[in-house]
């Protein structure tokens, strides 16, 4: 039934020319590693979408959804690759409702098409990818990844309310609605976001939004250990300061993201806030008495603008030229943070910034940095991460063949693989991209 | 029927399996309209004993229903269809607070209140608060995704779990989520939150906990009618202030409730608006002088403001209270959940009113202004005839005003057989197929609490006659 691969590629590209959807665009642009499709579609509605999984689904074709491709090089290669869908062609914000804090988006909108939108309002959804005027909403939640606005928002599927998807079968459906508290019917949405685009096509999402606060400030805080920085911004998160975002970069991140370094061993703890002003004015003093009382090198704060700034680079560590070389994300609890930096930073020259009250850690490497062998590498940090409960994905690898990006399959995963055969019997939608070959 | 009863005996001891019919009794209700008796009580101690009773309950057939405090609204936890009625309330113990990863781990059976009891001493407190917080189990509120006055701020039950240990329809123990905030695979966490114990039985929950305010200001705002309260919960949202909570009481809660707790609401008063302001002392000191100028603007003609524990107390007595004291202006009520989008709720308050008078029944309304969750509370008396069958059709008709108006059948009770059969006023087809999927993903067949969310087409007839009076003859309360 699986992998399958005899797709009769002059049908498939004529009914698709027939629907209107065939792209003539060099089809290169679409490859993954050494996989290249047979045919790339470019639909522009939900009907579209329907059409061409659909017709794929007939012809036991595989698809690759695409959004901005900011995050192709996370998931292990797509076993069978025969159709490129290219989801930006639904790019419309269907319906800002200000007053109701809600707000309707097709899949391929970039997030910062989106941002603009809600801006006029004085609003945003609090998803911060890593370039985001090419990354979209759709690619944002079919990986489903947090960002440093995680610490105050949760996840990116923490902020969905309903949703709009098509099945490999071209099915549509939709789940949630339009109302920002909603318990009618299974939560399907969670079932597709993060899935990787390997159970359903996310088509249109309806996000919760949020204020844009009045104020906001960011503590920029130097001290000589990765503990001392832990532990200041525990106080600080104990003390219950509105803090939108609590980030630990090492030195290698903190020249990345264009700042200078001094010595050795230093880390930067940064803490933004945001609020009211006079909430943020005291939020921002009493946390940089928080990092001297720990005891800190050196502590200064940015206003708005110049931390916006800042922000926007440690979002995009490793992203600054594409995608990164490589990039490990390492998944634990909050109090083993310290522990998951050291295992990394110990043997490598990575670029580090801990997300410290979630406990997820980002590492990345250019190219000179890059560790000599990469697989070797991979296991050592899974093994030692493994025995503290942690796990590690492999964010981009796409140098690096024989790397499973995954790891060891997680708990429940009879039940995932059940899943798979249930919402996509054929096996055509992303597959093998996910975890244990889903 | 022996032989598994033996069995089930031979698992969880003798006292804790129960089939007399006197025994049963007191399970087929939960705060729903609706009634059911099991067949077999199984009250298992821990989670080997859940995997235990799921166990031979597939072996013979038999389904089984989860229960936690049956404080639920929507029928969830009534075994529709008999079998093991399986009550978690036994798993009753905090297994950790975890000051330093922020989290507990609890069973299902722990009361939602006691998790922040525990956590306060650490400066923690667990968010999700429904209004039955004092009676009800997380693992109840994980089945149901619950709500909650303080969910406007900080998001629903799923938005603070962040994994549990369930067991599945084989009796295999299954960890999802875990206490890692990113993990990998599909988010089996997030769609059995919310499922309605339908697809496998919580045996453990990890839940965030958030640190404590540095003060919170509760505000009462009393206004002539509803229309101008909506207007003012409009203009709060839209001056870019989201308050911890923003409950609403209309002219006739206000009528039961004063004379229950004599908060002095004028007698005119049309409705209340309580309005909940956390976070550093700062922001809440503006916002909370923000709220009232609003609230006066909108033509509020008092506003009360208390930032004391006990005062605050006392201004959400009236709120807290309301429904028991609906109870003096008629024997039974029948609460719905509609939902609507937040800047719809006066015109859904104003389609209510016509149905009331429609249907000739008094419908009160309490509920969450903030996000629009709406709860009218249709008054009736079961002895009239033709009350019930009324109320329900009310209720019928509100939810399909609430649709209309852009919103959704349950806020935060859950469909489970009160809203099943008005399902495919929000979902096609195509929509409620792509959900039943999941049952056979998960393997759980007719093994968890079937007969629930999906539309049935059954009536009320076939499910009384799985009541125990029915089995007992009424002669047996003589």
């Amino acid at each position: 039934m699986k992998g399958e691969t005899r797709v009769d590629a002059a049908r498939l590209r004529d009914e698709l020319a027939d629907a209107g959807l065939l792209l003539d665009t060099d089809l290169s642009t679409y490859a993954i590693g050494d996989a290249q499709p047979l045919v790339g579609v470019r639909p522009e509605n939900i009907e579209g979408v329907a059409i061409v999984l659909a017709t794929a689904s007939r012809h036991g074709a595989s698809v690759v959804p695409w959004g901005g491709a900011t995050r192709m090089g996370l998931g292990n290669l797509p076993s069978s690759y025969h159709l490129a869908l290219d989801m930006r062609g639904l790019s419309d914000v269907v319906e800002h409702r200000p007053a109701d804090l809600t707000v309707t988006v097709e899949a391929g909108c970039t997030v910062q098409a989106l941002q603009d939108v809600l801006r006029q309002s004085g609003q945003y959804v609090p998803l911060d990818p890593p370039m985001p005027a090419l990354a979209t909403v759709g690619g944002v939640l079919a990986t489903g990844l947090g960002g440093p606005l995680s610490t105050a928002f949760g996840l990116p599927r923490d902020l969905v309310i309903g949703m709009r998807a098509v099945l490999a079968n071209g099915s549509v459906v939709k789940n949630g609605g339009i109302v920002v508290k909603n318990v009618t019917g299974y939560a399907m949405d969670r079932l597709y976001i993060g899935a990787m685009g390997t159970l359903a096509v996310i088509a249109e999402a309806t996000f919760k939004v949020t204020p844009i606060p009045r104020a906001a400030a960011t503590v920029v805080a130097t001290f000589l250990s990765l503990n001392a920085a832990v532990i200041a911004c525990n106080k600080v998160v104990a003390q219950g300061f509105p803090l939108l975002a609590a980030e630990v970069l090492n030195g290698a991140a903190w020249s990345r993201v264009g700042q200078s370094v001094n010595g050795n061993g230093e880390h930067i703890l940064l803490l933004r806030v945001g609020g009211r002003p006079s909430a943020v004015a005291r939020s921002i003093d009493a946390c940089a008495a928080t990092c001297r009382e720990v005891g800190v090198a050196t502590v200064e704060s940015l206003d708005d603008v110049a931390s916006a700034t800042l922000w926007g680079n440690v979002t995009n560590l490793g992203w600054e030229s594409g995608s990164p070389e490589l990039s490990l994300r390492l998944l634990g609890t909050p109090s083993q943070g310290a522990e998951l930096a050291a295992l990394v930073e110990n043997e490598s020259e990575a670029a580090v910034s801990l997300s410290v009250t979630r406990g997820v850690l980002k590492a990345s490497w250019v190219s000179e940095t890059v560790p000599a062998n990469v697989s070797a590498y991979v296991a050592r940090v899974r093994e030692s991460s493994g025995a503290l409960g942690a796990t590690v994905v492999v964010e981009s690898r796409s140098a690096h063949e024989g790397v499973d990006a995954w790891g060891p399959t997680p708990d429940g995963f009879a039940v995932m693989r059940q899943l798979k055969n249930e919402y996509d019997p054929q096996g055509i939608l992303n597959p093998g991209r996910y975890v244990g070959g889903l | 029927m022996e032989s598994l009863l033996g069995e089930l005996r031979q698992a969880l001891g003798r006292r804790y399996v129960m089939e007399r019919p006197e025994e049963l009794l007191v399970y087929e209700y939960d705060g729903s309209v609706e009634r059911a008796a099991p067949q077999i009580v199984a009250v298992p101690a821990n989670t080997e004993q859940v995997s235990s009773v799921v166990r031979i309950a597939r072996k013979y057939g038999v389904s089984v229903v989860p229960r936690g405090a049956g404080t639920g609204l929507s029928g969830g936890a009534i075994p529709v269809r008999g079998g093991i009625l399986m009550p978690l309330t036994r798993m009753n113990h905090i297994l950790k607070i975890d000051p330093v990863e922020r989290i507990a781990i609890v069973e299902p059976g722990v009361v939602n209140i006691d998790i922040s009891k525990a956590a306060e001493p650490y400066g923690l407190r667990y968010v999700p608060d429904p209004s039955s917080q004092k009676a009800c189990t997380i693992g109840g509120n994980v089945a149901e995704n619950a709500g909650g006055p303080h969910c406007l701020a900080y998001g629903v039950t799923t938005n603070h779990v962040l994994g549990m240990e369930t067991v599945l329809a084989d009796g295999s123990v299954v960890w999802v989520g875990g206490r890692q905030h990113e993990s990998t695979g599909y988010d089996l966490r997030g769609v059995l939150i919310g499922s309605e114990g339908t697809l496998a039985v919580t045996t453990k929950v990890v839940v965030r906990l958030q640190p404590l305010p540095e003060m919170v200001t509760t505000m009462l705002a009393i206004f002539a009618d509803e229309d101008d309260a909506s207007a003012a919960v409009s203009a709060i949202i839209g001056n870019g202030i989201v308050p911890a909570a923003i409950e609403m009481m209309d002219k006739l809660t206000i009528q039961a409730v004063e004379p229950a707790i004599h908060a002095g609401y004028p007698a005119d008063a049309g409705a209340v608006l309580l309005v909940e302001v956390e976070g550093l002392r700062e922001s809440v000191v503006e916002e909370a002088a923000e709220v009232q100028e609003i609230c006066r603007a909108s033509g509020a003609s008092e506003v009360r403001v208390a930032d004391d524990p006990a005062e605050r107390e006392r201004l959400w007595a009236g709120r807290k209270t309301a429904l028991g004291a609906l109870g003096r202006l008629a024997p039974s009520y029948y609460l719905l959940d509609g939902v609507v989008p937040r800047s719809r709720v006066m015109d859904a308050l104003r389609r209510i009113r016509e149905i009331s008078l429609e249907y000739g029944l008094p419908i009160a309304n309490v509920f969450h202004a903030g996000d629009g969750n709406l709860h009218p509370c249709i008054l009736f008396d079961e002895r009239i005839e033709d009350e019930l069958r009324r109320s329900k059709e009310a209720g019928g008709a509100i939810l399909r005003a609430c649709i209309e108006l852009g919103g959704a059948l349950s806020g935060e009770h859950g469909v489970g057989l009160e809203k099943q059969e008005y399902m495919d006023l929000c979902f096609a087809e195509a929509d409620l197929d792509a959900m039943a999927r999941l049952n056979p993903g998960f393997g759980s067949g007719e093994t968890f609490n079937p007969g629930k969310i999906f539309p049935s087409g059954a009536s009320c007839v076939e499910l009384l006659q799985h009541s125990a009076i029915s089995r007992l003859g009424l002669d047996a309360f003589v």
